[in-house]
């Protein structure tokens, strides 16, 4: 699975991120070192595609520069923004697609990734996560 | 160890005053301190201060007088008044002067902070896809918290119509107009389940604090509000603060939580003890969760509290009698000063219409930063 930049690491397959091999536990995005135990021995954990809708919220107004679409604010698309409980216990931090479905806490919630683009063509892969197809 | 004191207060009303740097108001609010304390800027020995968006705290010496005093610029977050507090606490606690100053001011833009991922070491994607506003957090917090301990949403309404109710009162406050609570309950959706009127917004403003020891008090024999405790504490692992990108499997108790059990042991008193308090509130739902982080009720119990106005002026804990953030507005520097400085009109008895009645004799404050930091401080009359 590639970098998507940065220390981001998402594909079809789940998202990427660390474990502790000391003290085991997990981190989101990839980290070079633990803030639990101090360690800097991290493995690679692929936390896979499906989880649970721990907390959420709606964006409903454009967020400042840096945010990638900041100066779109004629066509401003509110999105969601949740922690997803994965199955390892750990919670990430992830934007939520919005639907007719209103969120709650506890719903089943899958991986999608997606591109985001700029008009100028710039583009910007991204993770998001959205309520599980029944 | 010898107790800390405040002898004296200044503050620079907050809003908007154009024509006024944030550093004249921060000057202002000094020369106040002075004057409530009878001191000359030149008695002071060592000064803390703190500014986000107007530049060093200590270019405030260019019009405060150049007396080459120690003066140490700090920064952290919202919670900068509170670590300045600290800091200066501890200067007097530890001899290196006989007065300190810890002062703040701002004066920041409109519309909501835009915080640097850079600054706080995480990934420039996470605020580049929109994962890093602050309101974010705030709002993620409360959805869990309402749905794990069955706070309404009638509830949120009700601490933003206290506020705003306080702040009328206060000629200080930047929004002193009451807000009815159809306006507040039908404002703009901002992060679900927060809207508009819940929420403080970025301003301007300046506030300074004097110390000196309890020697020093009883050698001048002025009167005195003394600090019996001043904590402040850093996130620890598995707690839920602002920015973060994960949270453990296992949530631990915040910042907040571990700041005011430091502070009560060290005082040797408990929340019971406590008269009236001053609780960060930079939106609703901060209130409502520091209220218990704080040790001032069971996690849920806030929902009865302020259902039956227990945390109004004339309730049993008055909370935030000044009106707030909320009401006032938050100049990082100044803001987490303005709630000591509140603390101590009402201690003294000096709080107009919203003077707590019964004459309170211990106070509290609690102020919270990014990213993740929190100060608390017990103050009592003698």
């Amino acid at each position: 699975m590639d970098t998507v930049y940065e220390n981001l690491v998402f594909d079809d397959n789940g998202l990427v991120g660390s474990q502790c091999i000391d003290c085991k536990e997990y981190f989101f995005p990839k980290t070079k070192s633990c803030s639990n135990c101090s360690s800097v021995d991290m493995t690679n954990k692929n936390f896979g595609t499906k989880g649970r809708l721990w907390s959420w919220t709606t964006q409903n107004l454009a967020p400042k520069a840096p945010y990638f679409l900041h100066d779109i604010k004629e066509d401003y698309q509110i999105y969601g923004v949740g922690f997803i409980e994965m199955p390892c216990g750990v919670k990430v931090k992830s934007r939520l697609q919005v639907s007719t479905v209103k969120f709650e806490i506890g719903q089943r919630m899958e991986l999608k990734t997606s591109i985001l683009e700029k008009p100028n063509g710039e583009t910007l892969p991204v993770f998001e996560f959205r309520i599980e197809k029944e | 160890m010898e107790r800390v004191a405040i002898i004296g207060i200044g503050l620079h009303p907050f809003g908007r005053t154009p024509g006024m740097s944030g550093l004249d108001q921060g000057v202002f609010a000094a020369r106040k301190a002075l004057d409530d304390a009878g001191l000359k800027w030149s008695d002071i020995g060592i000064a803390f201060g703190g500014s986000r968006s107007s530049g060093h705290a200590m270019a405030a010496t260019n019009q405060l007088g150049l007396t080459g005093l120690p003066f140490i610029n700090l920064y952290t977050g919202c919670a900068t008044g509170g670590s300045s507090l600290f800091a200066a606490a501890n200067a007097i606690k530890s001899g290196a002067a006989k007065y300190a100053m810890a002062i703040g001011f701002d004066k920041h833009e409109r519309g909501a902070f835009s915080p640097s991922a850079k600054n706080n070491d995480i990934p420039s994607w996470v605020s580049e896809t929109g994962l890093m506003v602050t309101t974010q957090f705030f709002a993620l917090k409360l959805q869990r918290y309402m749905h794990d301990y069955n706070i309404s949403h009638d509830t949120l309404v009700k601490v933003a119509e206290k506020a705003f109710k306080n702040g009328s009162l206060n000629p200080n406050a930047w929004r002193k107009s009451i807000v009815s609570y159809k306006e507040i309950a039908e404002s703009k959706m901002i992060n679900d389940p927060l809207r508009k009127y819940m929420f403080c917004s970025p301003a301007e403003g300046g506030a300074a604090l004097i110390l000196t020891s309890e020697t020093e008090v009883r050698k001048m024999g002025v009167k005195a509000v003394f600090l019996e405790a001043t904590e402040m504490r850093t996130k620890n692992y598995g707690s839920f603060e602002v920015y973060d990108t994960c949270l453990a499997a296992n949530i631990q108790p915040t910042a907040t939580s571990n700041a005011a059990k430091a502070a009560f042991e060290s005082a040797g008193i408990g929340p019971d003890d406590i008269d009236v308090l001053q609780i960060q509130d930079t939106e609703v739902g901060a209130e409502i969760m520091h209220l218990a982080e704080n040790g001032f009720c069971k996690h849920g119990d806030q929902e009865s509290l302020i259902q039956n106005g227990e945390t109004l002026i004339s309730g049993r804990i008055p909370v935030n009698t000044d009106g707030g953030c909320i009401a006032n507005g938050e100049p990082i520097g100044a803001s987490g000063l303005r709630q000591v400085y509140e603390i101590c009109l009402q201690l003294r008895g000096q709080a107009g219409s919203r003077q707590v009645l019964n004459s309170p004799k211990v106070g509290y404050t609690h102020v919270y930063g990014s990213p993740g930091v929190s100060a608390v401080n017990i103050l009592a009359t003698s």
